[in-house]
C-alpha cells in the first residue's frame, strides 16, 4: 500500500523527496499525487523524471505521456520523451517529440514548418536544430536537443561536442553530465565516460541511472568486479531497476573468470 | 572535425592509400616468418593554410607517409600483428608531427599461410589462402584509441541442417518452405575492441593475431556445429545472431561485432523437355550455384547501451 495516499499534499512531498534525492520514495508520493489529480501535468512530469533518474525508461515514458496529454506544449516533457525514446532506440518516436520541442518553443517555433510533422526525416530535423543553435548559441537547451539528435544517428563525436557546449553554459546540470557520459560510453570512450558520470554523481549522489551507467562503463572495460559494486549500489536505491539486475547477472557471470585488465599487461 | 572557414564548414584529411609492403623475419633456427600488408593512412592535421593560402609548410607529404610504412617495417626486429603495426604507425604520425592531431590506419593482410610438405611445416614456403584479416585503428595525439579488426571473404558452406519456413506468404511469393537446403555464405565481419588508449594494451606478443584466429574459430564452429551432428539453422538471420552472440560471450575485450552474411543460393536443378518429362529430377543432389542475385543479411550486436 502506498503510504502517501491520503497525504494532504503529495505533490509538495514528492517535490521535497525528489529534491533530497530519495527517488523511489518520491515516485510513491508522486504516484499518490497523480491518483489524486490525474490532470495535473506537473505531477506526471516529475514522476517521469524520477523514473528516468531511477533508470526506468518504460515507466518514464508512460508517465511523460500522461504529462504530455495534460499539457501538450510543455518543453521539458517533450525533451524527456525524446530522450527516453532515444534510449529505447525508437527513432521515429524520438524524432516526433524532439521536433515537437522545436515547434512549440517560443523562439524557434517560427523556423519549424508545422506540415513537416506528418513526415519527419532525420536530416530535416537535424538541419532545423543546427539553424536554431546558430540563432542562439547561448541557449544550452538547443545544444542539448542537438546532442540527443546526434545520438539518434550515432554521430557521437558531434553529440559529445554539443553536450560539452551545453555544459559550458549549464555546468551544474547533473543530467547533462550523465548524457555526456552515456554518449562517450556508447562511442567506446569508457574512461572519459566515468569522469562525466562522476561529475553527475558529485552533483546528485542518489542518481541511480548514473550509478548503473558507471557499472556498464567498468564492465565494458572488462572490470567486472568494479562494475558489480556500482550495480549493487544502483539496485540498493531502486530494487525495481530491471536493467541493472540484468547487467549485474552478466557481470557476476564474468567476474573472476577473466583477469583484470591490469594483470595481463 | 569541421572548422569554420570563410563562412563555410570545412573538413579535410590527407594520406596515402594502398601502400603495399611485405616483411620477412628470420629466426635463429632458420625459420622464416612473413606478412604482406596493404596499408592505407589518413591524417587529420592542422594544415588549413595549404588549402587556403598556398602554404604547404604544415603538410606531411603523402610520399613521406608511404616511406614511413617501409621504414617502420624495417625498424621492427620481431614479428608483430597487423593491429600492432597499425597502432605503431598511427602513434608515430600523431607524436612525431606537431600538426597531426589524429591518424587513421587501415590495413588488410594478405592470407599467406605456411605450407606443409610431407606432413612437416616448411621453413620458408607459403601459399595463398582465402579469407583476409583486416584492421582499422584511430589514434589521437592524446593517445586515445579506437580499434576494430575484421575478417573478409570467409566463404562457408554446409550441405544440410538448414531450412527456411514460415515467412510472409503473399501473391508474389514463389519460394516454398523447406527444412532441407544448402547454406552458403561469405562472411564479412568487423569487431570493435574495447581498448581505449595506446598506453593500455595487452603486451603479449601477437595477442591480436591470436584473437583474430580465435574469433574466426568461434564464428566457424558456431556456423557448422559439432562435426558429427552439426546444428540446424532456421535462417541466415538466426545463424548470424548465434555467431555474433558466441563472439561477445567468449571475448570480454570485444564490445561490438558486425556481421554481414550474404545468402549465396544453390538452386535445385530440375530439367525437363517437351519430349522427355524429366531429364534431371532434384533429390538434394544437383544444384546450380549462383552468386547473383544473393540475399543480403547483416546485423550488429554490442554490449549494453548507456542511457542518457
Amino acid at each position: 500500500m502506498n503510504p502517501y495516499v491520503g497525504h494532504p499534499n503529495p505533490l509538495k512531498e514528492g517535490q521535497e523527496l525528489f529534491r533530497k534525492g530519495l527517488l523511489s520514495e518520491a515516485v510513491l508520493a508522486l504516484e499518490a499525487e497523480v491518483l489524486k489529480n490525474p490532470e495535473n501535468s506537473e505531477g506526471w512530469r516529475l514522476l517521469g523524471i524520477a523514473h528516468a533518474e531511477n533508470d526506468d525508461d518504460q515507466q518514464a515514458i508512460a508517465a511523460m505521456m500522461r504529462a504530455h496529454e495534460a499539457e501538450p506544449t510543455n518543453l521539458e516533457v517533450l525533451l524527456s520523451l525524446g530522450v527516453s525514446h532515444t534510449n529505447e532506440l525508437e527513432q521515429a518516436a524520438a524524432l516526433k517529440y524532439l521536433y515537437g520541442w522545436l515547434r512549440h518553443h517560443p523562439k524557434y517555433g517560427t523556423i519549424a514548418p508545422p506540415e513537416l510533422s506528418d513526415s519527419l526525416y532525420y536530416a530535416d530535423v537535424a538541419r532545423l536544430f543546427v539553424e536554431a543553435a546558430r540563432m542562439s548559441p547561448e541557449d544550452a537547451d538547443v545544444h542539448i536537443v542537438l546532442g540527443v539528435l546526434y545520438n539518434l544517428s550515432r554521430q557521437y563525436d558531434k553529440a559529445i561536442e554539443s553536450f560539452q557546449t551545453a555544459l559550458k553554459l549549464k555546468p551544474q546540470d547533473y543530467s547533462l553530465w550523465n548524457k555526456l557520459g552515456a554518449t562517450q560510453a556508447n562511442s567506446v570512450q569508457s574512461a572519459d565516460a566515468i569522469l562525466a558520470y562522476q561529475r553527475a554523481l558529485d552533483l546528485k549522489p542518489n542518481y541511480v541511472r548514473a550509478w548503473a551507467n558507471m557499472g556498464i562503463s567498468y564492465a565494458n572495460q572488462g572490470m567486472y568486479e568494479e562494475s558489480v559494486r556500482y550495480y549493487v549500489r544502483a539496485l540498493a536505491m531502486n530494487p525495481k531497476a530491471d536493467n541493472a539486475w540484468q547487467y549485474l547477472r552478466i557481470s557476476l557471470r564474468y567476474a573472476g573468470r577473466y583477469p583484470n585488465r591490469g594483470d595481463i599487461f | 572535425m569541421a572548422k569554420k572557414l570563410e563562412g563555410f564548414n570545412f573538413e579535410q584529411r590527407h594520406g596515402k592509400a594502398r601502400v603495399r609492403v611485405a616483411r620477412v623475419w628470420r629466426s635463429k633456427e632458420g625459420r622464416h616468418f612473413m606478412v604482406e600488408w596493404n596499408v592505407s593512412i589518413s591524417l587529420l592535421s592542422d594544415s588549413i593554410i595549404a588549402y587556403v593560402d598556398d602554404d604547404n609548410s604544415d603538410i606531411v607529404a603523402t610520399d613521406t607517409i608511404k616511406n614511413t610504412v617501409y621504414a617502420k617495417a624495417k625498424e621492427r626486429k620481431e614479428q608483430l600483428s597487423v593491429e600492432e603495426f597499425a597502432i605503431l604507425l598511427a602513434k608515430h604520425f600523431t607524436s612525431f608531427y606537431r600538426q597531426v592531431t589524429s591518424a587513421i590506419v587501415r590495413i588488410v593482410e594478405k592470407p599467406w599461410e605456411r605450407v606443409s610438405v610431407d606432413g612437416q611445416l616448411h621453413e620458408h614456403g607459403f601459399k595463398l589462402g582465402s579469407e583476409r584479416h583486416t584492421t582499422e585503428v584511430t589514434v589521437q595525439k592524446s593517445g586515445a584509441l579506437q580499434m576494430t579488426s575484421g575478417i573478409e571473404g570467409l566463404a562457408l558452406l554446409k550441405t544440410t541442417k538448414s531450412g527456411f519456413e514460415g515467412f510472409i506468404r503473399d501473391k508474389y511469393t514463389a519460394l516454398p518452405d523447406t527444412q532441407e537446403r544448402m547454406l552458403a555464405t561469405e562472411v564479412t565481419s568487423t569487431w570493435r575492441y574495447s581498448y581505449e588508449s595506446v598506453f593500455n594494451l595487452p603486451q603479449k606478443p601477437l595477442y591480436f593475431t591470436e584473437r583474430y584466429l580465435a574469433v574466426k574459430k568461434v564464428l566457424m564452429d558456431t556456423f557448422f556445429g559439432p562435426p558429427k551432428e552439426g546444428v540446424y539453422s532456421a535462417s541466415v538471420q538466426s545463424t548470424l545472431y548465434q555467431m555474433a552472440k558466441a563472439v561477445l560471450g567468449r571475448f570480454h575485450d570485444i564490445s561490438l561485432i558486425h556481421l554481414k552474411m550474404p545468402n549465396i543460393h544453390f538452386l535445385p536443378v530440375n530439367l525437363s523437355s517437351k519430349d522427355k518429362d524429366i531429364i534431371v529430377k532434384f533429390e538434394d543432389d544437383v544444384y546450380l550455384p549462383t552468386d547473383e542475385p544473393h540475399g543480403s543479411i547483416e546485423a550488429s550486436l554490442s554490449r549494453f547501451w548507456s542511457r542518457m
